[in-house]
């Protein structure tokens, strides 16, 4: 089962569409709640991050039985300093993403604190891709 | 009233439906589908927010309301010895401030009821418990932001779309359910006082002025019956199916629609009367205004959040309409906003005086809370401003400042205005909200994607314009309901447009 995504570049009221569509997708397979929850903020995370750094992107999501792989792809400029990027609080937002309540740095280790497993590709003009898999227990 | 389902008080009228679907598309959970000619809804998905009865033009959609007419001899409700109104704070905004709050308690007592409890009054100690429960240091155990119980609606909604949000939810009553049980201890504590029970007129007498012959054991305790005046469906379900599992403390559900000309009418005769009699003298003792004038506020919005953090540096937001809540529920979801100690969430748009079930436009119905908060406030300040003459006109038809006189049958008729009865620790809801998965396809999670595999292909042949033509509020839901087995794809008139199209070419017609 494969979703794809649009996450446009230009337009912080959308940032955040394609998660809660996930959202719906989930309650319907019954994954539990806690699952769905973690995999709306890992997304939501991306999303914005898209957003802010990279002028939009695409997302696309697998869904297997007990596996929920989240694909966050960019064209952007890549992260210059990824081991900085994952630190709390860091981050690279301009002040006018900062007013607007999101660049608190809290992105990257966000997503990572929920998902499973997380990757990143990144470098300088390749853009970023961001892989999150994210386990659903069995028992459900 | 019938037995009500498990779920909702919405009702579909067949006659006055037309099979329009103007509530289908208008449904924020997609609970309508146009079936057989007549928009039927989906139970489990029903959260009784009444945006429907406020859309059709045809009045369709209907509310499970119960009449006056029960307490006449022979209906379901004669049989109550004592009769309580528990008018909603939202009353107080269908009403200008030509009548006081005073005369509006004693219009519901000429409407029948025996005594009334004041919704409102049962708001501030449910505020001080909250409050109690906003102390992170005290209570971490309660996810950030706590969010409101007061509407239904909202918590019918959580169940269903963000289950993960339950545990925010404040684990504490409703005003109305705690103004039940409070006005059911009061007239109890009243009644053993007062030694008293009812005679085969109907009168309250003392036990010691019975006839001798009429013993003990013959007499039968007086039964209490309450009443929810209400501005919404939701709190209807609320009081006939708890969302928990506890039993409400009330028994009837009025909505404010269908009392508005009886009270209407009878304020017109109280203002017309004297009001510095004993005998129609029913007041509210406001030796607080400032407290009075929270309480009320609860009916408007943001007026809970208000009252929940005063006199603290607590942080709150207060969101009303459903679509604006939806949006802060997702972002709380994706765990934002933790900053935030209180959250209001009100399904109504300006609040529960913007209710399916109000007679009075919203906005007015919220300027007149707002102008009797500024007028008990004024008197909280004892300052006098221009609206000196306002209030001069008020308490020249009705001064809220009358002590307390009790009704000819002994029952005190405002109930809610004794310091005991308000001290209360019965606060606490102790059962959990349930999740509601109404959205899943079927249990069995290889099934569901089989299904949801199924819907994507279906949703690709659809036209995508989410006309609504079908039955169903777009594509999407067509395409689940199609999987579902509850329509066809030629119930897409695009699609049926096609096929009609390809038989003349084939019929060479």
């Amino acid at each position: 089962m494969k979703y794809h995504y649009e996450v446009p570049g230009d337009d912080f009221s959308r940032a955040g569409n394609a998660s809660a569509e996930m959202k719906k997708t989930l309650q319907r397979l019954g994954i539990p709640a806690s699952v769905i929850k973690r995999t709306a903020v890992a997304m939501y995370e991306a999303e914005i991050n898209m957003v802010v750094h990279a002028g939009g992107g695409e997302a696309d999501i697998t869904i297997e039985p007990n596996l929920i792989t989240i694909e966050m792809t960019d064209h952007g400029p890549g992260i210059p300093d990824l081991a900085q990027a994952m630190q709390d609080g860091w981050s690279s937002a301009p002040d006018l993403v900062r007013e607007l309540g999101f660049g608190a740095g809290m992105g990257l280790p966000n997503m990572k604190r929920n998902s499973d497993e997380m990757t990143i590709e990144t470098g300088p003009d390749k853009g970023t891709k961001v892989t999150m898999k994210i386990h659903v227990p069995e028992a459900f | 009233m019938d037995i009500p389902n498990r779920y909702h008080s919405v009702l579909l009228d067949e006659e006055a439906c037309k099979g329009c679907t103007l509530c289908v598309t208008t449904c924020p959970t997609e609970a309508i589908r146009v079936r057989g000619g007549k928009a039927r809804i989906m139970e489990e998905r029903c959260i009784d927010c009444g945006k429907c009865i406020r859309r059709c033009p045809n009045h369709a959609k209907k509310a499970r309301v119960d009449t006056l007419a029960e307490f006449a001899p022979g209906g379901i409700f004669a049989s109550f010895d004592i009769k309580v109104a528990l008018p909603a704070p939202s009353l107080y905004g269908q009403f200008s401030g030509e009548y006081s709050i005073n005369a509006i308690h004693r219009a519901l007592l000429e409407c029948g009821f025996d005594a009334v409890f004041p919704v409102s009054r049962a708001t501030g100690p449910i505020a001080r418990e909250v409050q109690l429960l906003l102390d992170r240091k005290r209570h971490p155990e309660i996810p950030r932001p706590i969010i409101s119980s007061s509407c239904p609606t909202i918590i019918k909604f959580i169940q269903i779309r963000f289950p993960t949000l339950l545990e925010h939810i404040v684990p504490i009553i409703a005003p109305m359910e705690l103004a039940g049980r409070l006005a059911r201890e009061e007239i109890a504590q009243f009644l053993a006082e007062a030694g008293t029970t009812k005679s085969r007129s109907g009168a309250l007498v003392s036990a010691g002025a019975q006839h001798s012959a009429d013993t003990k054991s013959a007499r039968k305790p007086l039964s209490v019956g309450c009443f929810f005046i209400s501005p919404c469906s939701g709190k209807i379900t609320e009081a006939l199916a708890p969302l928990g599992n506890e039993p409400s403390s009330v028994d009837g559900v009025f909505s404010m629609k269908d009392v508005h000309l009886p009270l209407l009418q009878a304020l017109q005769r109280i203002s017309a009367t004297p009001a510095d009699t004993p005998e129609n003298a029913l007041p509210l003792r406001d030796d607080q205004p400032a407290a009075r004038a929270r309480e009320i506020a609860w009916g408007r919005a943001g007026g809970e959040a208000e009252a929940t953090v005063n006199g603290t540096e607590f942080r709150y937001l207060a969101v009303d309409g459903m679509d604006q809540c939806i949006k802060i529920l997702e972002e709380i979801e994706n765990g934002k906003l933790e900053e935030l100690d209180f959250l209001e969430l009100m399904s109504c748009a300006e609040g529960c005086v913007g209710g399916p079930l109000t007679a009075i436009n919203p906005a007015i119905a919220k300027y007149n809370i707002r102008e009797r908060e500024r007028r008990l406030g004024e008197r909280a300040g004892q300052h006098h401003s221009d609206a000196q003459h306002l209030r001069d006109a008020e308490n020249l038809r009705d001064a809220e400042n009358t002590p307390i006189e009790p009704g000819s049958d002994g029952i005190p008729g405002l109930l809610g205005d004794s310091a005991r009865t308000l001290d209360c620790g019965q606060c606490l809801r102790i059962e959990e909200y349930p999740a509601r998965p109404a959205l899943l396809l079927d249990p069995d999670f290889r099934t569901a994607i089989a299904m949801m595999d199924e819907m994507e292909k279906i949703y690709e042949k659809l036209p995508g314009l989410d006309c609504g033509c079908c039955g169903a509020p777009n594509c999407h839901a067509l395409a689940e309901d199609i999987v579902r087995g509850t329509a066809n794809l030629n119930d897409c008139i695009v699609i049926l447009k096609e096929q009609y199209r390809e038989l003349l070419e084939k019929g060479g017609m």
